[in-house]
């Protein structure tokens, strides 16, 4: 037991003796985490207020007066810098072709007669129509579309049917009224359940990764591994020395991504709304907190042995690393696959599976509702997984083959 | 004290090794049959050139390669069967086992002795002694990345040395050392003798070995060739001095690879 302290205590010592490491493996995430989600949010909000503020080029083309009149009197104009053109106008494949450039964004044809055809409509006449010219694959003609039909066409479609029929009213034959039966933590955490079992899983891998490669691949290229298989101390206990050291760290480093992304992500989430406030908060019950922090230790033991294992078969990092790449991109696809599940909960011998089951655990507690039996499953699953990963490791540091190539 | 009886070591090679050495065979044999001792207060030689099985045999007796055949013993523990007792009584040096650059040579030597199961007393005594003849005392708080070369080979061989080990286990021990430190790292294995420790060293280097070992053996691809002090060696094959015995050796000894 006082070995394995000793090798917890050095490789502890190693990473937080080391200023650079505790910035590159803890300050600098956080920072990168919150500054990135800052600027996701402040480019988000710049481009809508853009589009928001920008003046539309619009065209409009045989305009009856009572159009012209709500235009002035909707405030449309404002929004817009209308050219009103004749019916028999010409250039119009240039405003088109400017349209498709985005030199202007919308044209606005109303059909002959417009206003006399809508005054005299009978049932089986003709609809009158309003064509409109709009490139829905620019963000200033798309929105100028939407401004045209919220300021002008609803009110005065609208208007019409006040005035045929007596109001929009009349249309109404009865309402559909919705009694919410909900559990507030469930719905509220919808949203989270699908973000957060993703972002657990695969970030304590990510900070896994380089922590467990340069403590035992490093280690090795350095030729530091050999100078601790040179003491009395056994294999085993080095083994399992490492690996709890590297779990923990490999926790805390998950932890500060976690928390870097809850401060930014409401940040975030306000700037792209404009301010408003987003109301992410859930309560979990105590004892589904315990589950989420044993699954959480477990699952960060199980990739710092699977790391482990691989990373000692390796003579240097830039090999281990290769070794340990495509075990990243699974770790990646079995943490996105829970983001798309329904709800619909699986069979309990699922949650087995390593990794895949404790995501579907984490989900399940973001909305409360995670079983004993399959928080069970889960642990096992990782469990039983890790410790035949640590069993490889040990019998790696007791193989001369693997570790002086001999 | 030293016993090797008989070590003999086999590798197995994998296809792309033998395709880099250029040979059919799937195995080679890096130490066959060696037999020698190594007594307390002695400096034993392992003399050979690049590749005859020196370092093989030095890592056999360290307990980090398991013999294929025979048997090694240090102080009367087996390397195999009883690895933690031999690990506790020798100190194994090499250019290639390094210390950890992040630490300092302080951290190190206080883990190591941790290790090795001492009191902080004892760890603080041979601290004392150890940094004192070495000098080591003016940057043991500086990181082993910031320090030279002859530095580090100081500060490695301060901590190998930590729990005052019964034997030592040197290979190579000037390569690549500037003239002045490798005066010291000498003396240091003169003044080791001196206190009695059983001393084994392997070395390509003819004047080394005739200035500091007391009993020469000779290895030429995996097989201990010829044994003995430097005059018995140079006698027996009629040479003029050790460097003229050793090429005579080579000669009669050495076969290309298949």
């Amino acid at each position: 037991m006082k070995d394995i302290r000793m090798i917890f205590k050095k490789e502890f010592d190693r990473v937080f003796k080391d200023r650079k490491l505790v910035f590159s493996l803890f300050i600098l995430p956080a920072i990168i985490m919150v500054g990135l989600y800052s600027l996701i949010g402040n480019l988000a909000s710049g481009i809508n207020r853009d589009i928001k503020e920008h003046v539309s080029i619009v065209y409009m083309q045989n305009t009856p007066d009572d159009i012209k009149a709500l235009i002035s009197q909707t405030g449309y104009d404002k929004t817009a810098d209308i050219t009103f053109l004749a019916k028999d106008a010409t250039g119009i494949d240039k405003i088109e072709a400017d349209i498709l450039e985005g030199n202007a964004d919308l044209l606005v044809t109303f059909d002959d007669g417009f206003t006399d055809k809508i005054a005299k409509f009978k049932n089986g006449d003709a609809v009158p129509g309003i064509k409109v010219g709009v490139n829905t694959a620019k963000d200033y003609s798309s929105q100028a579309y939407q401004n045209f039909t919220s300021y002008i066409a609803n009110p005065y479609k609208e208007a019409i049917i006040a005035n045929r029929i007596g109001g929009a009213e009349q249309l109404k034959v009865f309402d559909v009224n919705l009694n919410r039966i909900v559990n507030e933590d469930e719905e509220n955490g919808q949203f989270l359940a699908m973000l957060i079992p993703y972002l657990i899983t695969f970030l304590i891998f990510a900070s896994a990764m380089s922590i467990v490669i340069d403590a035992i691949a490093g280690e090795k290229e350095r030729g530091t591994m050999a100078r601790l298989l040179l003491t009395p101390l056994k294999r085993r206990n080095l083994a399992i020395g490492k690996i709890i050291a590297l779990a923990a760290l490999s926790i805390i480093s998950a932890i500060v991504y976690a928390l870097s992304m809850v401060v930014a992500m409401p940040m975030m989430m306000k700037t792209v709304t404009g301010g408003a406030a987003v109301d992410f908060s859930i309560h979990i019950s105590p004892a589904q907190i315990l589950m989420l922090v044993v699954l959480l230790i477990i699952l960060a033991y199980l990739y710092v042995s699977l790391i482990a294992a691989l990373s000692i078969r390796a003579k240097d990092v830039k090999t281990a690393s290769s070794l340990v790449s495509p075990l990243y991109i699974v770790i990646m696809v079995a943490a996105l696959t829970t983001m798309f599940t329904t709800s619909k909960t699986p069979a309990d011998y699922v949650f087995m599976i390593p990794v895949y089951g404790t995501a579907l655990s984490v989900q399940k507690i973001m909305t409360n509702s995670l079983e004993a039996t399959q928080f069970l499953f889960s642990f096992l699953g990782n469990f039983v997984l890790a410790a035949l990963c640590t069993f490889s490791v040990t019998k790696s540091f007791n193989s001369e083959k693997v570790m002086f190539n001999a | 004290m030293i016993e090797v009886k008989g070590l003999t070591k086999v590798y197995k090679l994998s296809k792309s090794e033998m395709a880099k050495r250029k040979t059919k065979k799937n195995i080679k044999c890096a130490a066959s049959e060696i037999t020698f001792s190594a007594k307390p207060g002695e400096i034993y030689g392992l003399l050979g050139p690049n590749g005859a099985g020196k370092t093989t045999t030095l890592r056999c007796i360290a307990t980090l390669l398991t013999p294929t055949e025979g048997e090694v013993k240090v102080c009367g523990f087996d390397t195999v069967n009883q690895g933690g007792e031999v690990r506790e009584r020798i100190c194994f040096l090499t250019n290639e086992i390094k210390l950890d650059p992040f630490f300092s040579p302080k951290y190190l030597f206080e883990f190591f002795g941790n290790l090795h199961g001492l009191s902080k007393e004892q760890i603080e005594a041979r601290k004392k002694e150890l940094f004192g003849y070495f000098g080591i005392d003016a940057f043991e708080d500086k990181k082993i990345e910031e320090l030279s070369t002859g530095m580090k080979q100081k500060a490695a061989i301060a901590v190998s040395l930590v729990q005052d080990p019964e034997v030592v286990i040197f290979d190579e021990p000037t390569s690549g050392l500037d003239v002045i430190t490798a005066k010291s790292v000498t003396d240091l294995l003169m003044n080791l003798k001196e206190q009695g420790k059983t001393i084994i060293i392997s070395t390509h280097i003819m004047s080394e070995a005739q200035k500091l070992c007391d009993k020469i053996g000779v290895i030429i691809d995996g097989k201990l060739v010829a044994e003995g002090t430097v005059p018995e060696i140079v006698e027996k094959n009629n040479a003029t001095d050790l460097e003229d015995a050793f090429f005579v050796l080579y000669r009669d000894n050495h076969k290309e690879e298949e």
